[in-house]
């Protein structure tokens, strides 16, 4: 029987190689085969199938395509399942058996009698004649066909005739099978692995086992968060990423995990480079079956370090507002408690002043209304230094000589301190003027001496300082240094020392307004407060309080008022008051000048400078203001006295005063008598300066 | 004998004031709040009138004003225990008021008798 020509081959190889750049179905492609392997091999039946090689090495058969039922009993009866549309056998024995096993062409004339030939087949297929071809790619069995009873059997020839369609055959069905498993792998790979390329979410897998951890998987986005690379995971452990103090947050994590809760904080990390970041973690457990006490820890992670530090700084921020606001709403408070006690206390005070008038000198509830007298003082004591608090009392600007306000503090607290606390002071602050009260100066000297004494356990030294610093210009400024080398504090009570009613002292040992009074009364008069410490070394407060010009304004009532013959400016817009001031000063035998405009009065002063010995001038006048015209004034002829008279809401800063050459001031209202006082001291320390 | 105005929501405070006044020879007036004292005094001028800052219906820093206004000559005293308003320093604004004097409670006889006494006596105030 003539085979079909080499063109008719060509053709086969063709389509088969058409149908599957077509991406045909493997059936479509399969039957393809199947049929030019008949029309080529002449054959009344046959058979197209794929061989695999299991994981333990063994071959088997999945068949594509058959020509026949028969077929199909006969690789039925070898089949040990039936998958995925096709038979697969597993049954290495028969002809088909042994061309799978030996890789070769298996030629079977006479079949009946051929030693390979099984029981399995016999009955269902009748076979005059067999050929079986395996398909071999790259060296390896691919696949194998059979064919059947072709009139006269196979020889080698047919074999040899065949190898180039099989050989296309074989490139077709490796191609195919190699498709096919790349579509495997990628329908295999887990779409959490495909999302995790994509996301910014760094994600992670951690197994624990008694032994320790171990990073079992990470993704590419945990290596570029971590600056760590995907070859150097093995040595890395979880811990390690983490900030100091937030390892301790692990006990709390272990909790919630322990009970299969997934674990979401924000917690730091360290970069590989250093780099502290915040990040968002959401980490869950699972047990290892099988191995107790060994688990998983799966979890993913980004970066929020942009949003925590917003939220950082804005709780800062409204932290700050909250311990204004809180402060605010004391002083309020404690101004509206003040102005209470002070209407009850003065009844008491009023009505026991009234009583003693009336009952006799011997009267023995005398020494018990001095009592409440004496507790009544104490009461408005305690209000006066709320209100300091508050900054609601001290209706007047006062002064007060350090020098003075020192000599009484020492004698006072080395009356009320323990003996085992020295008291050294350091600096002779006589002479220098600020603008506290004697009263307010000393409670806040002797509440920073208490604290201090109090802050040592054992005996102990107490150091006061003063200092003055003459380059800020005006009359410049005191520094005041209380320190001690007590037990000092920890900054999270540092930040809360100023607070009314904050005290580290046993109940009834402290009130807790020492330091706020203190800064309330610095505060008020235009200085600073600050304290440093250290636990161990000891704390030190700075106060920095403004020094003033000796104020002309506290004087002594004197029946005669000082007179003198020194030439007066006077100046000012309201014609009433310069009628007056003129006259006054005129009967105590000045010669005044008295305008009402400050301009003209600059005039006639820079006219001739050295008319006037003394200026007196009010603050708020049209087109040229006190402080200005006294400006000036200094500028024609530096040192020249003038007095300022300004009403309480003028009241100016303390280091313009100098500046400004104004050493005396006269708040409005004022008497004629202060007056007088005012310009007669002007004048005279003017000279001696 | 001089007459004094006290103007003083506060009953107890009234009757101390009272009582040290007239103790000193003063004949005394009261009003328990600024429209009452307004009332008083447009009836008699008294030489001298104390108000305190913080009254029901009409208060001392508006009655102070309007006294002021009304009679730029009387003698005015404000009193007060202190400010339950926020941080503000009422005294002073008494005086720009026009308040003469100031007094913060509680005070002392000896320096409210001394004070009336200054300012009955004294001349003229610059203000």
């Amino acid at each position: 029987m003539a085979r079909p020509d080499e063109f008719r081959l060509l053709q086969a190889i063709q389509e088969i190689q058409g149908k599957y750049i077509e991406d045909a179905p493997r059936k479509e492609l399969a039957d393809a085969i199947l049929a030019q392997l008949l029309a080529l091999s002449q054959s009344a039946s046959g058979l197209v199938g794929e061989v695999r090689t299991a994981d333990d090495g063994a071959p088997h058969l999945e068949t594509w395509a058959v020509s026949d039922s028969a077929w199909d009993e006969m690789s039925r009866r070898m089949c040990d399942e039936n998958q995925g549309g096709g038979l697969e056998s597993r049954n290495l024995d028969g002809l088909l058996g042994s061309v799978m096993t030996s890789a070769e062409p298996v030629i079977a004339n006479d079949p009946s009698n051929d030693p390979r030939r099984t029981e399995l087949a016999e009955g269902y297929l009748s076979l005059d004649s067999f050929l079986g071809l395996p398909l071999h790619h790259k060296g390896r069995i691919v696949g194998l066909v059979g064919v059947a009873n072709r009139a006269g059997g196979y020889d080698q020839g047919d074999v040899e005739f065949l190898a180039p369609f099989l050989g296309a055959c074989a490139a077709v069905l490796h191609a195919w099978r190699n498709a096919r498993e790349r579509e495997r792998l990628q329908g295999e790979q887990d779409p959490a692995q495909l999302l995790a390329d994509v996301s910014s979410d760094g994600g992670y897998i951690i197994a624990v086992t008694p032994d320790g951890s171990k990073m079992e998987w990470v993704d590419k986005a945990f290596c570029r968060l971590t600056g760590w690379g995907l070859e150097e995971i093995d040595d890395l452990r979880w811990e390690d990423l983490l900030a100091e103090d937030e390892k301790q947050r692990a006990i709390s994590t272990a909790m919630r995990l322990a009970i299969g809760e997934t674990d979401r904080a924000d917690l730091r990390i360290i970069r590989r480079d250093g780099e502290m970041r915040w990040v968002h973690r959401s980490q869950r457990k699972y047990e290892i079956p099988g191995a107790p006490g060994s688990y998983r820890l799966v979890g993913s992670f980004h970066d929020v370090t942009d949003r925590v530090e917003a939220d950082l700084e804005r709780r800062r921020v409204e932290d700050e507002l909250r311990h204004v606001q809180k402060i605010d709403a004391i002083g309020t408070l404690a101004g509206g408690v003040a102005h209470d006690f002070n209407n009850v206390l003065y009844v008491i005070l009023g009505n026991t002043e009234l009583s003693l008038k009336k009952i006799s000198e011997d009267h023995p509830a005398r020494k018990n209304l001095r009592e409440i007298l004496s507790a009544a003082r104490r009461g408005a004591d305690v209000t006066n230094r709320i209100l300091a608090y508050s900054r609601v009392g001290s209706a007047l600007q006062q002064a007060s000589e350090l020098g003075a306000v020192v000599a009484e503090t020492r004698d006072f607290l080395a009356a009320t301190l323990p003996s085992s606390t020295e008291i050294v002071f350091r600096g002779d602050p006589s002479g220098w003027f600020v603008p506290v009260g004697a009263a307010d100066l000393q409670q806040v000297l002797v509440n920073l001496c208490t604290n201090a004494s109090h802050a040592m356990s054992s005996a102990g030294q107490v150091r006061i300082h003063f200092d003055r610093n003459r380059d800020e210009g005006g009359a410049g400024s005191v520094r005041i240094v209380v320190e001690d080398d007590g037990n000092g504090m920890p900054p999270a009570l540092l930040q809360h020392v100023f607070e009314p009613y904050f005290t580290t002292k046993p109940r009834g040992k402290g009130t807790g307004l020492g330091l706020a009074v203190a800064q309330g009364t610095v505060k008020g008069a235009g200085g600073t407060i600050e304290i440093d410490s250290e636990v161990g070394r000891g704390t030190s407060v700075t106060i920095t309080l403004p020094l003033i010009a000796r104020p002309a304004d506290r004087i002594d009532t004197d029946p005669m008022l000082p007179q003198g013959r020194e030439s007066v400016l006077f100046v000012d817009d309201e014609p009433r008051v310069v009628r007056l001031g003129q006259e006054l000063l005129e009967s105590l035998g000045y010669t005044v000048e008295a305008l009402t405009s400050s301009r003209v009065a600059l005039e006639q002063f820079g006219a001739d400078p050295q008319r006037f010995d003394i200026v007196v001038t009010d603050q708020t006048m049209p087109q040229l203001t006190g402080d200005a015209f006294a400006r000036e004034i200094q500028r024609i002829r530096p040192g020249t006295p003038v007095v300022l008279c300004t009403g309480l809401s003028e009241r100016l800063d303390p280091g313009e005063w100098h500046e400004l050459g104004v050493y005396f001031f006269l708040q409005k209202p004022f008497g004629l008598e202060q007056l007088g006082t005012t310009v007669r001291r002007a004048l005279d320390e003017s000279r001696g300066a | 004998m001089a007459e004094i105005l006290i103007v003083e929501d506060d009953v107890a405070a009234r009757a101390v004031l009272r009582e040290a006044l007239e103790l000193a020879g003063y004949a005394v007036r009261e009003a328990s709040d600024g429209e009452e004292a307004l009332k008083e005094l447009r009836h008699t001028l008294p030489d001298l009138v104390i108000i305190d800052l913080f009254m029901p219906r009409k208060e001392g820093l508006e009655t102070i004003r309007e006294t002021r206004g009304t009679f730029p000559d009387l003698k005015i005293i404000a009193i007060s225990g202190g400010g339950n308003r926020g941080q503000l320093e009422y005294l002073p604004i008494a005086q720009r008021f026009g308040a003469d004097q100031v007094l913060a409670k509680p005070f002392e006889q000896s320096v409210l008798l001394g004070t009336v006494e200054e300012l009955l006596a004294g001349g003229p105030m610059i203000h």
